[in-house]
């Protein structure tokens, strides 16, 4: 198992009452598995993730990542593991605008030490997304659909076990979202696990498995999808 | 666009400085001074002083006007745009500097005794304008070297 | 291809590079810091040595002038001001009978009086080689043999003409050997014989000069200076001194060193003043600029930490680019006070009308040091509060803030 997420829990005070962004979540996701989760915003679906990526620590439960306990690690611990046991594919624009596309990949490579060449590794991985011609641009010069594509090279810099993806897909185009979600295919296919989040239901017939988060709790997906609406 | 403005501000203010230094700033002797045909025999009498008009005061004179030419060629430098042109009149400001650093130093001089205005703040100053001009135009020069090169490379 | 690795170092220069005008204005800012403070350092440093060096070239204990000529002492001193004041030589003879009295020596001053602008003169002076203890001690720095008849040595500040001569009144005069720079007056002095300054004056009648001396260099002087022995207080036999001889005026040397010291006391406290209101206003206005654009960037920040950048990381990349902004700064302000305050330095003491001596080039280098390790300090504590908050923030909720 690669990630094994144990009744985890993220509780929040409103005013006086209670709020649970995450309810008792259950989850576990195997090599190579590419897992979809979906919902609405606001469901405790970006929280989930953070968690999982060391950025919120739960109020109580355990996160277990290739064998290893996330919750107990200390900063430095935890930023090497952000760095290179996953790859997180944040929502929205994160690059670095003062950066060339090249160097938004090789980024990572640098905060930690790691052995190898980053330059023909980000090339590589570039020439794999399609979009190696752009390496010596800025961020700024890309559509929607390019950028993803550098967000994806970025994260895959450092050989993760397991990539999460934040709504990856959700300010882009019919025909880009199709494009990307091909591409995470192969990427499980070659053996990084995927985590996605995402509203969009389209998306979902991609994935091995399919989730549903609602309120902070978590449902294996396939009967409810055909009740619900989105 | 800001390398013209501002190459030609600086040149400007140099040049302005160079030519009205001695006369304003660092006043030399002589230039203001009125003095009485008596006064200046009894003093070359005296020995005190080598000749009629001192070194300082033809040293102001010459760099009042390569003070002006390198100002002129500041303003110069704003309005023409060709870059080879304004390459040209750089490679003329270096020349000039070098003029206006030569002539207090070597070529006219100033007075020889200690505690003169001339010596003591027309000098230097003159020496670290005319410098400027120099540094400043001989990277200016090498600035729009490299982007004609990268012009002519992206034609 | 091989690029440069994004190292901390190049990723603090990128992010100054990428906003010029912000990174411009934070070095203007260290500059000024940077040339006030250095260029107020070398002007006090300047000042108390150009003190020193007065104080170790006066020699004398105590200066015996014609009553009313003191204050004309400190002028010729300082200022190098022509003076032209004379008693009778017999004076020194009841001068050496006083008690605790161990050297004494007399000068005979000549300054040739000119009214046009460019004639600074030059005060000539007659000594006593046999009896002098002031400025052969100062000549033997650079040359060796005594000085002879019609020979002449000068203050370092007297430039001769080409073939190290200088004329008087049509006639050339050889100079044999240099002073030790002082920053004082008599710097621009020349130092004669008696029989050469007899000569000066007949020469100068012959053209007609305008010298307003006393002809009798045989009988007259200009001043007396005695070395009193240690064991002796100066004060008392000063005034012992004007008891026993009529018409005249005594000057104790610690008298005119004090009163310059409390001149320069006065003066160093402006300077330090001003020091320190630049300073505390420039580092206010680097605090202000680092903090306001510290938060600006508290979503490049975020990302940082999302792939993975410890908080130790983050704080390097601010420290570092607050390091590169006070090592540039400061440069830029070293050379600019330079421009300055070395070239100008005579311009500077004569303004000032204080002894002022430019320190050794070691001091230089020490005030250079230290000026660059304030600004660092400076900018370091400027950025550090910024730096450590944005890297405790939650990461999580900066980005979704910037949502």
């Amino acid at each position: 198992m690669v990630l094994t997420i144990k009744n985890l829990t993220k509780e929040y005070m409103r005013g006086n009452t209670a709020f649970y962004a995450v309810d008792n979540v259950n989850l576990s996701i195997d090599r190579s598995e590419f897992v979809s989760i979906i919902g609405r915003s606001g469901s405790g679906k970006s929280t989930l993730l953070n968690m999982i990526a060391g950025l919120i620590k739960p109020t109580s439960g355990s996160i277990s990542v290739d064998g290893q306990d996330i919750l107990a690690l200390n900063d430095k611990c935890i930023s090497l593991y952000r760095n290179s046991k996953i790859g997180y594919v944040p929502q929205g624009n994160t690059a670095l605008g003062d950066l060339t596309v090249l160097d938004n990949v090789r980024l990572p490579f640098y905060l930690h030490k790691h052995m190898g060449d980053p330059t023909s590794k980000a090339l590589s991985l570039l020439e794999q997304l399609g979009i190696s011609h752009l390496a010596k641009m800025f961020p700024k010069h890309l559509s929607g659909g390019e950028l993803r594509r550098v967000f994806i090279a970025r994260a895959l810099i450092n050989d993760p076990v397991m990539l999460i993806a934040d709504e990856p897909t959700s300010d882009l185009d019919a025909e880009t979202t199709i494009e990307i979600m091909e591409l995470f295919s192969q990427i499980a296919k070659k053996g990084t696990s995927i985590l996605l989040v995402t509203h969009e239901l389209d998306t979902i017939k991609y994935g091995d498995s399919v989730y549903v988060m609602e309120k902070g709790k978590l449902t294996r997906g396939d009967s409810v999808l055909l009740t619900s609406d989105f | 666009m800001k390398n013209r403005i501002l190459t030609s501000i600086i040149l400007i203010i140099l040049g302005s400085l160079i030519a009205l230094g001695p006369i304003v700033i660092f006043p030399v002797c002589g230039i203001h001074a009125e003095e009485t045909e008596h006064e200046m025999a009894k003093e070359i009498q005296e020995g005190a002083m080598q000749q009629a008009k001192m070194k300082c005061f033809w040293t102001a004179r010459a760099e009042l006007g390569i003070g002006i030419l390198i100002a002129i060629l500041g303003v110069l430098h704003f309005i023409l745009k060709s870059e080879q042109l304004r390459i040209g009149l750089s490679i003329g400001a270096i020349l000039n500097g070098v003029l206006a650093l030569l002539i207090p130093n070597t070529l006219i001089g100033v007075c020889r005794k200690a505690g003169m205005m001339c010596r003591i703040g027309t000098l230097p100053a003159l020496t670290i304008f005319s410098s400027l001009v120099i540094i400043v135009c001989t990277v200016n020069v090498f600035y729009l070297y490299r982007l004609r090169k990268k012009d002519l490379m992206n034609a | 291809m091989i690029l440069k690795p994004l190292t901390t170092f190049r990723l603090s220069m990128n992010n100054l590079r990428q906003k010029p005008f912000r990174t411009a204005c934070l070095f203007a800012v260290v500059a000024i810091l940077t040339s006030v403070f250095f260029g107020g350092s070398i002007l006090t440093a300047s000042l108390e040595n150009g003190l020193y060096s007065l104080q170790s070239r006066l020699g004398a204990d105590i200066m015996v002038v014609p009553e009313g000529n003191d204050t004309n002492v400190e002028d010729i001193l300082i200022k190098a001001e022509p003076s032209n004041f004379y008693f009778s030589a017999n004076i020194a003879d009841e001068i050496k009978k006083i008690e605790g009295v161990d050297k004494v020596t007399a000068q005979f001053f000549m300054t040739p009086l000119s009214s046009a602008c460019c004639s600074i003169v030059i005060p000539i002076i007659a000594f006593d080689p046999e009896t002098d203890f002031l400025i052969q001690p100062w000549i033997t720095k650079v040359y060796n043999d005594p000085i002879k008849d019609g020979e002449m040595i000068t203050g370092s500040s007297v430039l001769p003409l080409e073939d190290n001569t200088l004329m008087f009144f049509n006639k050339s005069y050889p100079i044999i050997a240099n002073l030790k720079r002082t920053g004082t007056g008599l710097d621009g002095s020349v130092y004669v014989t008696k029989d050469t300054m007899k000569q000066l004056i007949i020469d100068a009648k012959e053209v007609g000069a305008d010298i307003s001396t006393d002809e009798n260099v045989e009988e007259s002087v200009s001043a007396i200076f005695i070395k009193i022995d240690p064991a002796y207080d100066s004060r008392l036999i000063a005034r012992e001194i004007k008891q026993k001889v009529p018409n005249v005026d005594t000057i104790v040397s610690q008298h005119i060193v004090s009163n310059i010291s409390n001149s320069l006391k006065v003066l160093e406290s402006y300077i330090h003043l001003i020091t320190a209101v630049v300073w505390i206003l420039g580092a206010l206005v680097i605090l202000i600029v680092f903090s306001v654009t510290l938060n600006e960037r508290k979503k490049e920040f975020a990302i940082f930490r999302i792939l993975g950048a410890t908080r130790k990381k983050l704080v390097a990349i601010v420290l570092t680019e607050s390091f590169l902004v006070s090592i540039v700064g400061e440069i830029i302000g070293i050379i600019l006070a330079s421009l300055v305050v070395f070239p100008f330095s005579d311009l500077i003491s004569s303004k000032l009308q204080l002894p002022y001596l430019q320190p050794q080039n070691s001091s230089i280098l020490a005030i250079i040091a230290l000026s660059l390790i304030l600004s660092i300090l400076v900018g370091i504590l400027a950025s550090i509060y910024g730096a450590l908050k944005i890297s405790k923030a939650e990461t999580y909720l900066t980005m979704r803030e910037g949502e």
